[in-house]
């Protein structure tokens, strides 16, 4: 176990620096790869720079990642998220009261680290925002502004007439 | 760049909404054909650009309709692909006026623009800067918003700390605390309906936030939105273009259920633009489309199981369906008013097809040639009540080796002991047969089945011509577990059943399940 807890250093877009044990650190498949191909690093190494991540997210990433780290991972089907399950204990607690502008930047990183169960539970906790709404709902929700004419939304509209007969689960 | 810019520049001239679709198709063959590399997160300002060039077609349009001449500059932004600043028409979208001029820097605003390319001009930021619609304001204000500092510093501050001067083309302070009174009726009617408070609508606090959801790039908000129910992905379709274009290219493994309804084209034509896996569609009534429709279907769709039981539609859509669905495995067709003709054309294009329904439908030599020919992979087909001859039933025989589960009930004198002889023959696995109602079976289809050995399940109701004598001979059959025997004196199962006391005989119950069954 002592061998085995290296650590590695993190450098995030603003300059922010988290060194993280590489157990929890590998559950980014991006860093597990960047390491793999560069040979695990010392601690006293350069930092991998994550351009793409800001401190605050990182940190919030970092954290996640450290709740689940014992965790198995999940079976690569992409036909597994079709259960929609709702998250429980730390997961939910994670997403809950999230701003957006912390929320879409977490899928962000999320994405780009790729942290499959990270995703998931980001964007699943998205879709529990835009279920059971009607467009313009969505729309002040996310504050997307709509850009449809007035003509092509009618077209869409009449065209989404079926999600009116029958059951649509 | 160039190339791309230049094609959608041309679509100022655009109108037809059919020109808008294939120019886009074109666009995105071509940005396919350049070869960005979306691995790499950090891309290069000319990539990303290029990258969110899609479908702003319209938007380009729109700048000549709102004839804005005194900001030409303002083509080359929308045709690269921001989002069109409706500064002019919509009231609605001041709060989201994009901050188009900001994230290309390689168009000259600088005389005009009072947030000069803060965002992206910025070497080493990442590319979902591109598409943050940083609202324009007067910068008094955005240096007061409390949510941007707060959350996400490192990606926006840069906006908020430039300094604007005054813009005569922007909202001012006044304007954006006035309430909007919305102008199109159309919009009063849709907040209406899905009891939007008008306030929150016009709330500067609420407003000012950027549309975060749309950093999310193609992929991942193609697998968000593959956590919602059918109709929620419907509903999405309607929020915006991106959501739609990116919905309607998107297959989902989701199940759409209508019964007992009448779809108008509109509705068929949004139905079918959608790329469901599952459609069960019965008891319906589907409109023919205009030509117009006709061409907005377009591409292969993933579309796995069909079930049109009961439905009434024409052979032309019909023929539509099945040419867009090479990757049908089931379909079911029973009790369709089709011909024969649109019939024959299954086999042409489901060479995938593992289980077919033609029961009660003209289905005659045609359809059944052609299926035979091409769909040597079908497990299950149903045959029941069709005006098949002996010769088609042979055909079957001979080419669906792989079946496993048949029903040719109600084939009355077209069923004959020469056919299931060769049936049993050449289709080894069978499992399931039902031959109800079929009155050219004798005796000598008993001694046939016991050759079945797999058979485990049959249905010989109303089978007159079978003696009792020879029904007792089923115990001969390896793995029957079951038989079905409706329709006949009930003075006769005592003697089947005494001599086949292993078997289930059923005499009642219609436990029918659906042919397809729906995730």
């Amino acid at each position: 176990m002592t061998t085995s807890e290296k650590f590695v250093k993190l450098r995030s877009s603003d300059d922010k620096e988290f060194e993280v044990p590489v157990k929890i650190v590998g559950m980014s498949v991006t860093i597990k790869n960047m390491l793999e191909d560069l040979g695990l690093g010392d601690s006293d190494e350069s930092p991998i720079p994550l351009p793409n991540v800001s401190g605050s997210i990182l940190e919030k990433v970092i954290e996640y990642c450290t709740e689940h780290q014992h965790d198995d991972p999940q079976p690569d089907d992409d036909l597994a998220h079709v259960d929609n399950d709702e998250p429980e204990g730390f997961d939910a607690e994670f997403v809950r009261d999230m701003d957006q502008g912390t929320l879409f930047h977490l899928i962000l990183a999320a994405n780009f680290l790729d942290i499959k169960s990270l995703l998931d539970l980001t964007c699943k906790h998205v879709a529990s925002m835009i279920k059971n709404k009607g467009p313009q709902e969505i729309r002040d929700q996310f504050n997307i502004r709509n850009d449809f004419t007035p003509e092509e939304e009618e077209r869409v509209q009449k065209e989404n007439d079926w999600t009116n007969s029958g059951s649509n689960p | 760049m160039a190339a791309t810019t230049a094609a959608l520049g041309q679509s100022t001239e655009v109108t037809s909404l059919d020109a808008e679709r294939r120019l886009y198709l074109q666009t995105l063959q071509e940005l396919q054909l350049e070869e960005i590399d979306w691995s790499d997160e950090v891309q290069p300002l000319e990539a990303k650009a290029k990258s969110r060039a899609r479908p702003n077609s319209r938007a380009a349009r729109r700048v000549v309709l709102d004839e804005t001449p005194e900001r030409p500059e303002g083509n080359a932004a929308y045709a690269l692909g921001c989002e069109a600043p409706r500064r002019k028409r919509s009231k609605r979208s001041i709060h989201h006026i994009d901050d188009a001029d900001a994230v290309l820097p390689r168009v000259d605003l600088s005389a005009n623009s009072p947030v000069t390319a803060p965002v992206a001009a910025r070497p080493g930021l990442p590319h979902h800067d591109l598409n943050c619609r940083l609202p324009l304001q007067p910068a008094g204000r955005l240096v007061q918003r409390r949510h941007h500092t707060a959350t996400v510093p490192t990606l926006v501050t840069p906006t908020l700390q430039t300094e604007a001067p005054d813009l005569p083309n922007l909202p001012t302070e006044e304007e954006l605390n006035t309430p909007q009174v919305f102008e199109s009726p159309y919009l009063a009617t849709a907040s209406k309906r899905h009891h939007a408070s008008p306030s929150a609508l016009r709330s500067p606090s609420k407003t000012s936030e950027p549309a975060f959801i749309q950093l999310l790039p193609d992929d991942v908000l193609c697998h968000l939105f593959g956590f919602l129910s059918t109709r929620d992905i419907a509903t999405c379709r309607t929020v915006c273009k991106r959501w739609e274009e990116l919905i309607l290219r998107t297959s989902f493994a989701r199940t759409v259920r209508l019964r007992s309804t009448n779809l108008r084209p509109e509705a068929v034509c949004g139905l079918l633009r959608f790329d469901f896996s599952y459609l069960q569609l019965n008891n319906t009534c589907l409109a023919d489309l205009t030509r117009s429709q006709l061409d907005l279907i377009s591409g292969n769709k993933s579309l796995t199981r069909l079930s049109l039981t009961s439905s009434i539609l024409s052979d032309d859509l019909f023929h539509l369906i099945l040419e867009h669905a090479p990757h049908l495995e089931e379909l079911d067709v029973s009790h369709c008013p089709l011909s024969d003709n649109v019939l024959r054309s299954i086999g042409r294009y489901c060479p995938k097809l593992k289980a077919l329904s033609l029961q009660m439908t003209a289905a005659s030599s045609g359809a059944i040639e052609s299926i035979t020919k091409h769909c040597g992979g079908l497990t299950r087909l149903n045959l029941a009540w069709t005006e098949l001859t002996s010769r088609d039933l042979m055909l079957v025989a001979k080419h669906c080796r792989r079946l496993r589960h048949l029903d040719l009930s109600g084939l009355r004198e077209s069923m004959t002991d020469q056919c299931l002889e060769l049936l049993v023959r050449n289709c080894p696995h069978l499992v399931i047969l039902d031959l109800s109602d079929c009155y050219g079976l004798t005796d000598a289809a008993i001694a046939a089945l016991a050759d079945a050995h797999h058979l485990k399940k049959i249905a010989l109701s109303r089978c007159h011509n079978i003696t009792v004598a020879a029904m007792r001979g089923l115990r001969n059959v390896p793995s029957l577990t079951s038989i079905d025997l409706f329709g006949c004196y009930s003075d006769v199962f005592p003697h089947i059943q005494e001599a086949c006391q292993h078997l289930a005989i059923n005499t009642t119950s219609m436990n029918r399940q659906p042919f397809i069954v729906m995730p």
